[in-house]
């Protein structure tokens, strides 16, 4: 719902009123900052891929591990020097900029190409940037030569423009973000900072125009929604600044009314009507305003700025009222300031945040905001979040909570390895010298012997066509039945010739005798051919078992130093992991005091902030009542 | 009137803070050189704990699949318009050594380029049947499954096999190769 609609519904009027208030605009640039690290999408090593596939779930840990390795065991030799850039990119992404910087530098020392230098120029203007080095940060970009591909134009333009804007040369950022030639879903955000751009350096008409632009997207997502709502926010509060209020009104109306700009625009509008001197108009975004969380400081000047339209209106009575409730609310708002940070210096907010993962390790990054703690102490945890001081901590405190628990877990797990390595050794001695003493029996003559008496033997068979030779053990047992029975039969044939029982018979064994002959040829061919198969077969082995005996000899040998070096390296690493976890436990603890300290920082310059606008709202209320005390109220006043 | 009364108004608690900050003044820059300090010693414990990682990965990865016998399947996506990916099994020698059911955010990935390893385990060396099926939805958002296999053939070095989802814009079906890598 947008707070046009919504004044709508509340009050029905239409927006015709003036502002004259003051806010600075806030640039925009975070959201499209995470650039391409990564050459045009085609895989030419495996784990580089795999590396990408954690990487582009923002699995940080885990895809500079799998690099690390990955470079270690030569996995991304087709990647080079990409892989080193994607490296720094990541490092840089992991809050790690010592290294990445260091990766970029080195980058740009080799006899690499100008588009890896140019990568490489940006990302180390970006680090520069983010430490507050602007010159320095310009001077990186300047070194930028030649063509720069699109999928990294948009970024560098966008940093450039920044930067120009940070150090005021505003001329400067003009023509670096006018004509965008970069990627299409980067022109929305090149235009609002064209737009401020303008608009400090005092083209107001120009600038609005741009910010008018974004202000009409069609955005899809939430990122561009956002930015929406940022434009429109901008063009409203940059018309009230130069005391152009109707026209500021209906930017701010556009204003998403639950977005995160929401607050500010509501409050702008409340002062626009103010200011207009059409009180009435003030009161239903001021009112909207007040209802909600008094940690806001839009919220805590809404409240005054209620009371003070009342007052304007003449209505002493509201005022009076709404004066006293401002009081009340700061006093109240304060004091439950004053709670949550001391609960938070109790360690309320840490212990709430390890309870959330007790479940396991799990890297810092994939918390979102709806798995954070419910923490009844501390019910400003979302609004601190947006403070950029206590968001930085609490990333560097997940980062560390994680590296706690992993180096937890390979503390218990190493022994394991050492184990493995023990059972493979005993398993390894009681085989070792049954594999030797039969490579030692191995006589290939023997066998090579023995492998042509058997070709020579088929090969008779096949000269004699003696296919009974290549009978089945069953067959061959069939036949030495049929053979007996026969010799029963003829027996007993010759002592009654006339017996017609034994003739027939005699008759039915030569039938199956002849039966059995026939199947025992059918299956010769192919019998003869699987024989032959075989003896090839046997042949091939026979020639590569020298080469194999050598090659088992040579893995025995192997494998006694591999088991040797495999020990002496889980020994160390377990030394260097006994080495880090207590470093990692005291960096913890600090960083979890550090986290106490910003957040407790911040409730307390909110909570001086509301003292003194309750000072301020007694005072009025003090005015209101001499005002009172002095002359009979105007108007009758009507219930809200 | 107004915009006086507001300026006034807004001056008392500025005036308190601004008088609240310069009191705390110093141990602010104390606290801020403190933070810079820890700032770095978080970077470094990172960087450290990075390293031994990936000591610790190759260590698992020698011990556990030495490359002789070290056989690894990889799964990745090419377009992806015709085939919305939900699982692939993977069936060794008949034996199924893979079930993976892939999230909104994995599929993601793998369109972006990301490539997966689904199974890695060991095998002698010769030849062995793989057999992969993948299931999703394929051209009109119909329930799809197909299978693809292969003989691998085994030596002395790690096997890499890559199991790849493309698209066959002519025929608008997806297609599913097996391909090894050396």
């Amino acid at each position: 719902m947008f707070i046009s609609s919504f004044i709508r519904v509340i009050c029905n009027i239409k927006a015709k009123l003036a502002l004259a208030f003051c806010i600075c605009m806030v640039l925009i640039f975070s959201a499209v900052s995470q650039a391409n690290l990564q050459e045009p999408n085609i895989v030419r090593d495996l784990h580089y891929g795999e590396v990408l596939f954690h990487f582009y779930q923002e699995d940080y840990f885990t895809s500079i591990v799998h690099l690390l390795a990955a470079r270690e065991l030569n996995r991304t030799t087709n990647h080079i020097p990409y892989d080193e850039l994607l490296l720094g990119g990541i490092d840089l992404s992991y809050g790690l900029h010592k290294e990445a910087s260091r990766i970029f530098q080195k980058l740009l020392q080799g006899n690499v190409r100008e588009t890896i230098k140019n990568r490489a120029y940006y990302y180390l203007a970006k680090i520069y940037f983010q430490r507050g080095y602007v010159d320095e940060a310009e001077a990186f970009l300047k070194n930028v030569r030649g063509p720069v591909q699109e999928r990294i134009f948009g970024d560098l333009k966008l940093l450039m423009g920044q930067i120009y804007l940070t150090q005021g040369k505003y001329d400067d950022a003009i023509s670096s973000l006018t004509k965008w030639k970069g990627p299409k879903e980067y022109k929305h955000y090149a235009n609002y900072n064209l737009g401020v751009a303008y608009t400090k350096r005092g083209d107001i008409d120009e600038g609005i125009e741009y910010l008018r632009d974004v202000g009409k997207i069609k955005a899809k997502t939430e990122s561009l929604r956002t930015l929406r709502d940022k434009s429109n926010l901008a063009s409203g509060l940059t018309l009230i600044q130069n005391d152009r209020p109707a026209e500021a009104i209906k930017y701010l109306e556009k204003v998403r009314l639950q977005g995160l700009y929401s607050n500010l625009a509501l409050l702008g509008i409340g002062w626009a009507n103010t200011d207009a001197e059409k009180h009435q108009y003030a009161l239903a975004p001021l009112m909207e305003l007040r209802n909600r969380s008094a940690y806001h400081p839009e919220v805590q000047e809404g409240i005054l700025a209620l009371a003070h339209a009342y007052s304007q209106m003449g209505l002493r009575g509201r005022a009076v009222k709404a004066y006293e409730q401002a009081a009340e609310i700061y006093l109240k708002e304060a004091k439950e300031l004053a709670q949550s940070a001391a609960a938070i210096e109790q360690g309320n907010l840490v212990n709430a945040l390890l309870e959330r993962t007790k479940g396991g390790p799990q890297m810092g990054w994939f918390w979102t905001l709806r798995d954070l703690p419910e923490i009844p102490e501390v019910k400003y945890f979302t609004e601190l979040l947006a403070e950029h001081e206590f968001h930085e901590a609490l990333k560097n405190f997940r980062d560390l909570l994680f590296l706690k628990k992993n180096l937890e877990y390979w503390n218990e797990n190493i022994e394991i390895y050492l184990t493995m390595l023990e059972t493979r050794k005993t398993r390894y001695q009681k085989y070792l010298p049954l594999v030797k003493k039969r490579l030692e029996e191995l006589d290939i003559t023997k066998l090579n012997v023995q492998r042509d008496s058997l070709s020579s033997l088929i090969d008779d068979i096949e000269d004699g066509n003696e296919y009974l030779k290549l009978a089945t053990v069953e067959e061959k047992q069939k036949l030495q039945k049929i053979h007996e029975i026969s010799k029963s039969l003829n027996k007993l044939h010759l002592k009654d010739p006339d017996n017609p029982k034994v003739k027939q018979m005699l008759e039915k064994i030569n039938l199956l005798e002849g039966v059995v002959h026939w199947n025992i040829h059918k299956e010769y061919i192919s019998r003869k051919w699987q024989h032959k198969q075989d003896i090839t077969e046997v042949s091939k082995h026979l020639r590569v078992t020298p080469g194999k005996s050598l090659s088992i000899n040579e893995a025995i040998k192997k494998s006694v130093k591999d088991f040797d070096s495999l020990e002496l390296r889980i020994h160390a690493l377990r030394k260097e992991i006994k080495r880090l976890l207590p470093i990692a436990n005291r960096v913890f603890e600090a960083q979890s005091r550090y986290l106490e300290y910003v957040a407790v920082k911040e409730l307390k310059r909110r909570e001086t902030i509301l003292v003194g606008y309750e000072n301020h709202a007694r005072v009025a209320l003090a005015a209101a009542y001499d005002h009172a005390a002095s002359q009979p109220p105007k108007i009758e006043e009507e219930e809200e | 009137m107004f915009n006086k009364l507001l300026i006034s108004a807004f001056s008392i608690p500025l005036v308190c803070l601004t008088v609240a900050i310069a009191g705390v003044d110093e141990i602010l820059v104390n606290e801020e050189q403190e933070f810079k300090n820890l700032d770095q010693e978080i970077q470094g414990l990172k960087q450290e704990v990075l390293e031994l990682n990936r000591d610790l990965y190759i260590l698992e990865e020698e011990l556990l699949y030495p490359s002789s016998t070290q056989v690894a399947v990889f799964v990745s996506v090419d377009v992806g318009e015709f085939f919305d990916l939900d699982s692939v099994q993977v069936v060794l020698n008949e034996k199924v050594v893979a079930n993976y059911l892939y999230t909104e955010r994995e599929v993601d990935a793998l369109l972006r380029g990301g490539v997966h390893q689904i199974y890695i385990g060991n095998l002698p060396s010769g030849e062995h049947e793989l057999v992969a099926y993948f299931v999703g939805r394929g051209p009109n958002g119909r329930d799809f499954k197909r299978g693809a296999n292969r003989i691998i053939d085994k030596g002395l070095g790690a096997k890499y096999v890559e199991l790849k989802i493309t698209d066959r814009t002519a025929k608008h079906q997806p297609d599913f190769v097996v391909k090894e890598w050396e």
